[in-house]
């Protein structure tokens, strides 16, 4: 009885304490979230209609998969998310094997390899413009000294995407390290002792030891760069501004631009409903391809 | 034998030295042409023409809102994360100690809000703020930041890992949950804590999409968006933009510098716990 009576009060004092968060976070985050999808079902597509509650249906949503520019941001936003994770993974996992063998220095050569992670994209990008100037860049100068023309990178049609994709995912690259580099020291050290009496290689080290004990990590860093790589708005304005032409404006870019520059707010609402579910229905699969592996 | 594989270490150490060295690379580029003329943006690194100037920092400076962008970037980042500090440490506690019906289903539910990134929902938030009359005031940065998920994870692991005896000891002593919340597990919850204000800190630092969106007076902006301002108003003048750029990145770098155990720790938690 008394006991049943402290469960009881002890609920309460749960539901107490969770209240603030929970009131913030419905009103400025799931409320919002909930708005947009409401949004996407009126006609709120001109400067004149911005208070307009009339209900259109499906109407922004046929508008949206019709319209061609639509598709090209999306093809975009995914070759953007698929070099982005792949760099990321890679040279994540490769530095971080390299950082925790011990050498002189390592500290200080971790924090520098740590520190872009704590900059923005706004300045990076500043930062990075100056260094791919095509004609008069530090980096293009090295193209020079072998007399090749190097690349126009952020203003080429064909690799400012690309580029903009490498130079977020270096900007990235410390998460990366730091949370392979915490999962390299789980793996127990006479593991490895036992491999070097076998006579291990380095790359059979890597293969047979490393990579095995590194894989839930790996997944989870995939799950979490997956989602990640969709928050791109600010390293596209940053470095690419959607450029040159339209040849790399991703999504969210074109979300703004719809809403802030052609005030179709009904509209741009519709394409970030859509964006969402797509977004949920890759995780998803993902989810679904990770346990399936997971078991096998 | 040995001495190949000395050699083979020394070499690696080089390796790793150039490495970091390019990671440096950007940055040191940008503090040198900081202090360059207009006329010598595109001059290498060491040629033995240059002559340093003070003056793209003292234009920087000297911009009638500069002052303001820092002064509303610091306002912002300590509101939020005074606030976000004192609701996510109840919530957390109580996601991690008190027993209650719903408690895992609604952690599911936020855990699986962050898979929506704020790019899709920027017109929704946009209309509801205007609505809602916050737009062009710092509310509009702060209220969205104070219940962010990943702090609450980071700060439910980490009031998980306290071992339970700490608080039987306590509530047989009659303590509330109050008190044991602030006597006991804040002041044992100091590196957590310490990573969320510097993760807040950093995130806050760098935001640029919310205060971009959300912000249309240039004497409100914060300091991220106004680099993106002043590149499109400064035009061609590189060391002007690499001035304005250091001026914005010093104080998180060195913050970064001296507070990393916490950074690392935060981000191995976090990434352990996924």
């Amino acid at each position: 009885m008394r006991k049943s009576g402290m469960m009881r009060q002890e609920a309460r004092m749960g539901y107490l304490f969770i209240t603030p968060f929970l009131v913030m976070f419905a009103v400025f985050k799931l409320y919002p979230m909930l708005y947009g999808f409401i949004v996407s079902f009126w006609d709120r597509n001109s400067e004149m209609k911005l208070h307009n509650t009339e209900f259109v249906g499906f109407e922004n949503y046929v508008d949206v998969i019709m319209n061609h520019s639509f598709w090209e941001a999306f093809g975009h936003s995914i070759v953007f998310s698929v070099i982005y994770i792949a760099f990321l993974m890679v040279f994540g996992f490769i530095i971080a094997i390299l950082l925790n063998r011990s050498f002189a220095g390592r500290t200080a050569v971790r924090t520098c390899f740590y520190i872009p992670y704590v900059t923005n994209m706004i300045a990076i990008g500043i930062v990075f413009k100056y260094l791919l100037n095509p004609t008069r860049g530090p980096i293009n100068a090295v193209f020079r000294l072998f007399d090749v023309t190097g690349p126009k990178w952020f203003s080429s049609p064909v690799l400012a995407l690309p580029t903009a994709a490498v130079v977020a995912a270096w900007a990235a690259l410390a998460f990366h390290i730091i949370t392979c580099l915490a999962a390299l020291q789980e793996i127990p050290q006479d593991v490895y002792e036992v491999a070097e009496i076998e006579g291990a290689t380095f790359m059979q080290k890597v293969r047979y030891i490393v990579f095995p004990y590194l894989t839930p990590t790996l997944f989870m860093l995939l799950t979490i760069t997956l989602i990640n790589s969709f928050r791109n708005y600010t390293a596209i304005v940053g470095l690419t501004g959607g450029g040159p032409g339209t040849s790399s404006k991703v999504v969210s870019l074109l979300i703004y631009d719809d809403a802030f520059n052609f005030m179709k707010f009904s509209i741009a609402s519709a394409e970030g409903v859509i964006f969402t579910v797509f977004i949920i229905i890759v995780n998803q699969l993902f989810t679904k391809a990770r346990s399936a592996w997971e078991k096998r | 034998m040995g001495k190949t594989l000395r050699r083979k270490n020394r070499l690696f150490t080089a390796v790793m030295w150039v490495l970091a060295i390019m990671m440096l690379y950007p940055f040191v580029m940008m503090i040198a042409i900081s202090f360059r003329p207009a006329g010598q943006a595109y001059m290498p690194l060491f040629s033995r023409d240059i002559i340093h100037t003070l003056r793209n920092y003292s234009q920087v400076l000297s911009h009638p809102n500069f002052a303001d962008w820092y002064r509303n970037t610091i306002v912002t980042v300590v509101v939020t994360i005074l606030i976000r500090l004192v609701i996510t440490l109840l919530a957390a506690y109580a996601f991690s100690r008190l027993r209650f019906r719903g408690r895992a289903a609604i952690m599911a539910f936020l855990v699986a809000t962050m898979m929506v990134p704020g790019e899709t929902t920027m017109v929704p938030r946009y209309l509801y703020f205007q609505q809602i009359h916050i737009l062009n005031t710092l509310w509009s940065i702060v209220l969205p930041e104070t219940s962010e998920v990943f702090y609450l994870v980071l700060l439910t692991e980490f009031f998980r890992s306290i071992p339970g005896d700490f608080t039987e000891a306590a509530s047989i002593d009659g303590a509330g949950h109050g008190t044991v919340l602030f006597r006991i597990f804040i002041p044992l919850s100091g590196p957590a804590i310490a990573t969320t204000v510097l993760f807040s800190f950093i995130n806050i630092w760098n935001n640029f999409l919310d205060p971009y969106l959300f912000i249309n007076r240039i004497g409100m902006q914060l300091i991220t968006p106004a680099l993106q301002f002043f590149q499109e108003q400064g035009g061609a003048n590189m060391p002007v933009q690499m001035a304005g750029t250091s001026l914005a990145l010093i104080p998180v770098i060195v913050l970064f510098i001296f507070t990393q155990k916490y950074f690392v720790q935060g981000v191995a938690s976090a990434g352990i716990k996924g």
